[in-house]
């Protein structure tokens, strides 16, 4: 039996039957009758061993990384070509290097001190609704159970405003800040009306939740914008470096002291979630103007000369820290020469995408391109 | 698996003439298979086998004018890309002996049904076993089976690629599928007897 799995023949018909692998070991099996047992177990031991070597087939190459190494090899050819010869030898010398991907936001986990913007209260022509504003019942509500502190920038000016645990509130004119007795003991919950920028103090114990009318942001170690309508328009959250998580508060009025569990978003970097008050719907998008991530330590210089499109796009995936979303397949020949300064995600794409002949659409938080590809 | 193999070879030709079309296409051809086989022999560093695929390719270009049209492209690159490896990690100032193939493969244990059985009862799936299973063979019968059966190479190649004749190599395939056969053997008597 095993025999028979170690057969060129057998493998063949078991990996890719044809009508001629048919006929021959039908034939086979009608002379030898006796074998047919045997040929059946071999074919069940071939598949179990094609199972198990399952983890083994599987282990692909990323579109990505196989035109990030074709290129890499043919700057490689070219360099030799040009006769600079000791690229190669250097390779060479190197040591091992270690796995890729320490994420930025590993780095940004480590960051020691948080720095929170919350902004609330534009004022945007909307029509009344009939919903009261959240921010009073929501303070009503917790001083029927609770000390509350509230605490009103009466100024013109910004004014820099300190919490119980050291976390300080930059609150611009007009706004307010409360909390209760609670915070630090068993929570560090804030309430705001306005605008604020909080300095948040790391407590893995005890995480920051922001409530800003309908929606909760949880601080996970970062740098953050909530703009909150006082007057029924969307809601806006807005990741300038690390990560937040943004809730629909559901348990509204009762005490928001409840962690909030429906409908998560995690927000990353330059991304941007918009809370469209009415359909109760959360919207993710980019920020209008991603700017580079402070974490990155080395930052791509943006220079191409004869560059590949590909690279350019994962530069700024790097960068930004913003999914691109291509066909590496379809960019394999694109290939563009340019070199950028201070010019701005948008403009950079916009100058890449013309000279490759593709276009980009933002969707999802995510930059979509689309191109019909480029001759080698 | 393998394309064309006249196309391959013309390819390869064009590539010695120095087309880099030719050596792109090439390396479309092959890199997926490397890279897989690449990363079973050290799977500790993606970087590193991306590497080392880099070093191979570079070695080619560079030594373009001194090399012919190998008779096995596929098993070729393999060769070159464990050649790499092996240089490498030699490198890495490990002072660990090596032991010959002969010896490293007495050094292995027979499993017996007791290590079939905790196998099973550890593993959550049928794939999961299987993989488990196929864990235990010897390192050079593993090699020989992902070559026979995933790469679909033949006796003459998997030879080349792990430094023996054709038939040490059937030989390798043979007793790795008589032990798997045996174990799967017990691993059903033992499901049979768990269900009683």
């Amino acid at each position: 039996m095993v025999d028979f799995v170690t057969d060129d023949r057998f493998l063949r018909h078991h990996l890719a039957p044809s009508t001629d692998s048919e006929a021959f070991w039908e034939e086979y099996l009608r002379t030898y009758p006796h074998k047919h047992t045997a040929w059946q177990q071999a074919g069940e031991l071939l598949h179990a061993v094609l199972l198990g070597l399952t983890s083994y087939s599987r282990t692909y190459l990323s579109e990505e990384e196989e035109v990030r190494l074709l290129d890499r090899i043919m700057r490689t050819a070219e360099a030799y070509d040009a006769g600079i010869q000791d690229t190669r030898l250097r390779e060479e010398d190197a040591p091992v290097k270690p796995l890729r991907q320490t994420g930025w936001y590993r780095i940004a986990a480590a960051a020691v001190v948080a720095l929170a913007v919350v902004a609330t209260g534009y004022l945007v022509w909307r029509p009344k609704t009939s919903r009261k504003a959240h921010y009073a019942e929501t303070i009503s509500a917790l001083e029927s159970t609770s000390r509350v502190t509230r605490h009103t920038n009466k100024s013109g000016q910004p004014e820099l405003y300190y919490l119980p645990d050291s976390s300080s509130v930059m609150l611009a004119p007009q706004s307010e800040v409360s909390f209760t007795a609670a915070y630090n003991q068993e929570n560090r919950s804030v309430y705001l009306s306005g605008k604020a920028t909080l300095d948040v103090v790391p407590n893995a114990g005890k995480p920051f939740f922001v409530y800003a009318n309908e929606i909760v942001t949880k601080v996970l170690g970062t740098r953050f914008e909530v703009v909150a309508f006082d007057d029924g328009s969307d809601v806006t959250v807005k990741v300038l470096n690390g990560k937040v998580t943004v809730y629909q508060n559901n348990v509204r009025n009762n005490g928001a002291e409840a962690v909030p569990k429906q409908s998560a978003i995690l927000l990353l970097p330059n991304q941007l979630v918009v809370f469209d008050r009415k359909a109760e719907l959360f919207d993710k998008r980019l920020v209008e103007n991603p700017v580079s991530l402070p974490e990155v330590k080395s930052l791509p210089k943006f220079e191409y000369e004869d560059g590949y499109a590909v690279r350019f796009f994962e530069d700024i995936k790097k960068t930004y820290g913003v999914n691109v979303v291509y066909n590496p397949e379809l960019l394999a020949n694109c290939q563009f020469s340019a070199s950028f300064s201070d010019e701005s995600l948008p403009e950079k794409l916009d100058v890449v995408c013309k000279t490759i002949g593709a276009s980009y659409e933002i969707i999802d938080a995510q930059v979509v391109i689309t191109t019909t590809g480029c001759k080698p | 698996m393998v394309g064309e193999p006249t196309d391959e070879a013309t390819h390869w030709k064009e590539l010695l003439s120095g087309s880099k079309e030719a050596y792109a296409a090439i390396y479309g051809l092959h890199v997926k298979a490397m890279y897989r086989y690449g990363m079973s022999l050290v799977s500790i560093s993606e970087e590193f086998v991306l590497d080392c695929i880099h070093d191979v390719f570079a070695e080619i270009w560079i030594k373009r004018d001194r090399l012919s049209v190998p008779d096995n492209i596929r098993s070729y690159l393999f060769v070159a890309l464990k050649n790499r490896i092996l240089h490498l990690l030699k490198r890495q100032e490990r002072p660990h002996m090596f032991v010959t193939q002969e010896h490293f493969e007495d050094l292995w244990f027979e499993s017996s049904a007791e290590d079939i059985l905790t196998q099973k009862e550890e593993s959550a799936s049928r794939e999961e076993l299987l993989t488990r299973l196929i864990g235990q063979l010897p390192p050079r019968q593993q090699e020989a089976i992902r070559l026979r059966f995933v790469e679909n190479m033949d006796y003459h190649e998997i030879g080349q690629v792990l430094e023996v004749n054709t038939q040490s190599a059937h030989n390798l395939v043979f007793r790795a599928m008589e032990k798997l056969r045996g174990w799967l053997l017990v691993a059903l008597f033992l499901f049979q007897y768990c269900l009683f």
